[in-house]
This record gives structure tokens, C-alpha cells and sequence, in this order.
């Protein structure tokens, strides 16, 4: 026989926590049919997924760990899954089951002891039936469209309801394919996300992902931390403030991109204390979110030197004098002896290598948590903690500095002040350390100097070089 | 030992479970295959651990498997446990226990004893 010739077997999906009742069933069946099984409802709706109406028929039991049959048939009908499904369950409670069961779209069931006879025939039966279903309902389209618009006015109000939601799903459908956004909508009971198809390929996800907290692959993009954020702000809504908004990193495909989630709770009515649903979307956000980052790094950095400039360094300066009044700081500002004459012989360019080498060396010898920062011009910044006694830190970070860059030798004057004398006062602080310097370079230049109380401000200072700074 | 002989052993009627399933392969297959049916053990573990809900499906499950074959003793024994947990008993667990543990193991027994004469086609 040829593979043409060979019958493709109709499948049946046999879903049953009982591997007894799943063998007898496709030992009963597996002759005519191709036999799928699932152990619990989780599994069923995942084999649904990936054979989609290629299942002629699925036969469910009720009472099944993880997922239930009557959580399966409610998944079902909210995809407008139309696989036919035959219940399973104990006579003595088809009275308790059937009629939900029947209401949720179930065709018809079967309980244990199973008699081979009457499972074969309901199944085939019920396979028959609604193939014969499909085939009418495809001549009913195929009708002359003009009649049957003709006759619109005639159809029993329930029908055009249901054909103008169709219409409004297509739309929906439409513009979100169209909007390059990834929507989605979670129901709460059972828990249940389910992706626009946009984002099924975008993501490289199926449509339904059952109970997404323990997804490992919805985890994988979102990641646990970015999940838990998201229902932690969900859960804080109300129906009076029901949209929540937050950008964040996801793994789209092995890369890392910002999106913008925007998502919306539903509550059954603006009294209930949960929501039982949330509608959203994402946005990828990245380009704009890197050149906002770029942004900023521009407006706290100097240019030149890649370092903070002086507004972004006193920023995180007072922000530590604020948040940790315990810790003891060291604050200098030093600049490059002779500066003028580096410009004046070698050129504005070797110029800005030393500002540059300077920086490097500030890098490789601050340590973690320092601040240091180019103020303007060939003036620096550091800003640092210590523990009894700074001088070991300046020491070492002041020995760094003076060197040769491109055979340019240089050395570096500057001046400190400290906490511990002068208080938490960021302007004070900044004008000591600005007056040990000057006394240091009244002093010949190329050391540091702590301020003491005998430099105060002369008039000299406050004249010359205080208006300097000011302007 | 027949068909019969086990059936009547395991409290069962095989006329009525042949009329049902219809082929005595069939039949002496997954009456062979019962021992190794987890329903009975996770009854177990479940009760052991006081997990009443899980004990709950696991008798549901050995019903059906006793049910389906026909072990009319076995299937009476776990009936009257799972009803007895599903009114929220629990003084009289470990006798109700006792009775299903006794009678699976007879039934077991007798399913050995099936296993060494008759041999499916």
C-alpha cells in the first residue's frame, strides 16, 4: 500500500488520571483510532494545543489532579476549541457532574465498568455526528452571501449578536496584528494566559500557557522577578484605578529588550476585593529606553573624561551625607599644576590626554562607592569614606595621580576636608578643601593638604578666587 | 485455575465482565497487568501521610481499575474506605485500611496464581 493509499487514523485524546482507564479505553478504540493520552487536564489542554482540531474526539475524565475536566472544557470553550468531548465519571455521580458538564459544551459520557461496545459506538457515533456538523456548516457559508444578507433583518437576534462579536473579534484580531504589539489576556480560575498571535511568534510561544507562574518557558522570557513585580501591582489595583504600567527588561529570543507592559484588571463587578482577569499588552520600548539612558549619561557626565561632572557627583554626594549620617567622608579637589603652560607647549590636545590619563587613574585607584567627578576645567573631585583616619586613601590616590602621559610630566596639587571637623554642610566641605588647595599651591604645589582652622578664608581668597567660583 | 475459578476467588462474576469487554485476552490482559496499577500504592502513601485528598483520587482510581475487571471484593472494600473519607472519617481508617490491604492481597494472589496456568494468545 502506498502512503496515499494508507488511511490517516482520526485521533482521540483520552484524558484520565487512571492509566488502567486510559489502557482499557485505547485497547477498546486503538484498533480504528490513533490514541493520545494526557494524565491530568494540564496535559490535555497542552495536546489540544499542538493538534488543534486534528483530535476527532476527547474523552475526559472529571476528577483529575492539577487540572479538573470541568477546568479543560472551560479552556475549550474560550478558544472555541470544537473538539467533541465524552465525559468520564462514576454512575453515582453523573447527576452531580452532567449537567454542568452538558453546559459546558460536553456531547455525552461514559462510566465505569466500560462496556467495549457502547464506548466504541457513542465514540464513533459522536465523531460522526459532528463531521457531518462541519460539512453543513461549510455549504451554509458557501450560501449566496446577498440572500443571506438580504434576510439579516429576519435572523433571530441571538445569531446576529453572535455574528457582530465575530465581526468584533476579527477586528480585534486585525488591528492587533497590525498594531505590532503583543496582547494578551489571563483569566484567574483556572489560570490561564493567552497570547496574540503576534506574540506567539514574536516570543516563539504557544497561544494558552496553563497556570504561567509555573511555565518555565513564559519564565524564561519574562523572567520570576518581573512576574511577581507585575501581580504585585495587579493586586494593588481597584476597580476605581484598575491600569497598571511598567516598563522592564525581558529575553525575546536570547536577547535582552525594554518593553512597556500596560495591562488593565477586570473584576466581576466594582465591589469584589479580586480581579478575576487582566487584559494587556506589551510594547518593545528599547531603542527608546537606550537613547534615554544615553540621554542622562551625557547630562551626568563630562564628555571628555567619561567620569561624573560636577552637578551628577554633588548629587550622589549629598545623597550620602543624607542617607548614612553615621559614615565619616573625606571631600578634595585638586587640579594640575601648570595646566596652562601642558596647553601652552604641547598642545590643547595633549592637553586632554593628560585630563583623560588623570581620570583613568582615578578609576583604577577609587574604590568601590568613592565619588569622583572632572568639575571644569583641569580640576577634579573625589569624594570618599573611610574609617579612622583618611590619610592612607588620599596618600594613595595622590601618589597615582602625577605621572607622565605621552611625555608629558605632570604633577597634581590638592586640598581635603572632612566630616568629621567640618560637619555634613556639602558648600562647606567644598569651600575648606577649595582653601587647602590654595594653600598648597601657595606652598609650592605637587602635595595634598588637610585643611585646618588656621586656613581661613582670607580676604585675598574670598575675592579672587571665591568670585572665580561663583562665576 | 479458570477464568471462572479467579473471578469467583476475586468475588466476581467473569460471565458479566465478558459480556462487557468482550474478548478473554483482553480480559486476562489487564487483569494481569492490575498489580502493577500505582492506585492501590498511592492509596497507600496517601493515607500513611494523612493526605486525605490524594486519598480520596487514589480510592476513586482503584474503584475504577475493580470496577472495569470485575473484582467485585476489592472493589466493595475500597467503596466503603472512600466513603468513609469522603464524610471526613478518620477513627476507623486503619480498619477499613486493613480490610482493603487483606482483600488486594488475595486478589494479587489469585492473579499469580491465574498467571502461572493461563498465558494470553
Amino acid at each position: 500500500m502506498t502512503n496515499s493509499q494508507k488511511k490517516v487514523k482520526n485521533k482521540i485524546l483520552i484524558a484520565d488520571d487512571s492509566e488502567m482507564n486510559r489502557s482499557i479505553l485505547a485497547d477498546i478504540l486503538g484498533d480504528e483510532f490513533e490514541i493520545l493520552e494526557a494524565s491530568n487536564g494540564t496535559e490535555a489542554i497542552s495536546i489540544l494545543q499542538s493538534y488543534g482540531e486534528t483530535v476527532s474526539l476527547l474523552l475526559l475524565d472529571m476528577v483529575m489532579p492539577e487540572m479538573d475536566g470541568f477546568e479543560v472544557l472551560a479552556i475549550m470553550n474560550r478558544v472555541s476549541q470544537n473538539v467533541p468531548v465524552i465525559i468520564i465519571c462514576q454512575e453515582e455521580n453523573i447527576s452531580q457532574y452532567i449537567e454542568r458538564a452538558y453546559a459546558l459544551g460536553a456531547a455525552d459520557y461514559i462510566s465505569p465498568p466500560f462496556d467495549s461496545l457502547v464506548v466504541y459506538r457513542r465514540a464513533t457515533n459522536i465523531i460522526k455526528l459532528y463531521a457531518k456538523r462541519d460539512v453543513t456548516s461549510a455549504m451554509a457559508e458557501n450560501e449566496d452571501k446577498f440572500a443571506k444578507a438580504a434576510r439579516y433583518e429576519e435572523w433571530p437576534a441571538s445569531e446576529r449578536t453572535l455574528e457582530l462579536l465575530e465581526q468584533e473579534r476579527i477586528k480585534y484580531s486585525f488591528f492587533a496584528s497590525m498594531s505590532k504589539e503583543v496582547q494578551f489576556e489571563y483569566k484567574n480560575n483556572p489560570p490561564v494566559i493567552r497570547i496574540s498571535e503576534f506574540g506567539q511568534e514574536k516570543f516563539n510561544i504557544k497561544e494558552l500557557i496553563v497556570d504561567p507562574q509555573n511555565d518555565k518557558s513564559l519564565m524564561a522570557i519574562i523572567g520570576e522577578k518581573n512576574y511577581q513585580h507585575l501581580v504585585a501591582a495587579l493586586r494593588a489595583a481597584t476597580p476605581y484605578n484598575p491600569i497598571v504600567q511598567s516598563d522592564c527588561e525581558i529575553n525575546v529570543n536570547g536577547e535582552e529588550r525594554w518593553v512597556r507592559v500596560i495591562c488593565r484588571a477586570l473584576w466581576p463587578n466594582e465591589n469584589s476585593s479580586h480581579y478575576t482577569g487582566v487584559i494587556g499588552k506589551l510594547t518593545d520600548i528599547h531603542e527608546e529606553h537606550m537613547r534615554m539612558i544615553s540621554l542622562q549619561h551625557a547630562a551626568s557626565h563630562d564628555p571628555l573624561t567619561g567620569i561624573c561632572n560636577h552637578a551628577h557627583a554633588k548629587e550622589k554626594i549629598l545623597s550620602y551625607l543624607h542617607n548614612y549620617p553615621e559614615k565619616k567622608y573625606a571631600l578634595a579637589l585638586f587640579d594640575i599644576d601648570h595646566f596652562k603652560q601642558v596647553n601652552d607647549v604641547y598642545g590643547h590636545m595633549s592637553g586632554d590626554h593628560v585630563l583623560q590619563y588623570v581620570a583613568k587613574k582615578l578609576r583604577e585607584n577609587a574604590s568601590i562607592g568613592d565619588v569622583f567627578a572632572r568639575i571644569g576645567g583641569d580640576e577634579f573631585e573625589i569624594f570618599l569614606e573611610y574609617d579612622d583616619n583618611p590619610n592612607a586613601q588620599i596618600d594613595k590616590i595622590f601618589s597615582s595621580l602625577s605621572g607622565v602621559c605621552e611625555d608629558v610630566s605632570f604633577t597634581v596639587s590638592m586640598g581635603v576636608s572632612d566630616t568629621e571637623l567640618l560637619g555634613r554642610n556639602y558648600d562647606v566641605l567644598f569651600r575648606c578643601a577649595d582653601q587647602a588647595l590654595y594653600a598648597c599651591k601657595r606652598s609650592g604645589r605637587g602635595a595634598y593638604r588637610f585643611y585646618d582652622v588656621t586656613m581661613k578664608e582670607s580676604a585675598y581668597f574670598k575675592e579672587t578666587i571665591g568670585t572665580v567660583r561663583k562665576n | 485455575m479458570t477464568m471462572e475459578e479467579f473471578y469467583k476467588q476475586a468475588g466476581g462474576n467473569y460471565k458479566e465482565v465478558y459480556s462487557r469487554l468482550r474478548s478473554k485476552d483482553r480480559i486476562l490482559k489487564f487483569i494481569l497487568k492490575f498489580p502493577s496499577e500505582p492506585s492501590f500504592e498511592t492509596l497507600r502513601q496517601a493515607l500513611s501521610t494523612n493526605n486525605m485528598r490524594e486519598a480520596v483520587r487514589a480510592s476513586k482510581m482503584l474503584e475504577d481499575a475493580c470496577l472495569n475487571l470485575g473484582f467485585g471484593s476489592l472493589y466493595n472494600a475500597s467503596r466503603e474506605l472512600a466513603e468513609y473519607l469522603n464524610i471526613g472519617g478518620s477513627s476507623d481508617i486503619a480498619t477499613l485500611w486493613n480490610k482493603v490491604e487483606e482483600t488486594y492481597n488475595r486478589t494479587v494472589a489469585a492473579i499469580g496464581e491465574l498467571q502461572g496456568q493461563e498465558m494470553p494468545v
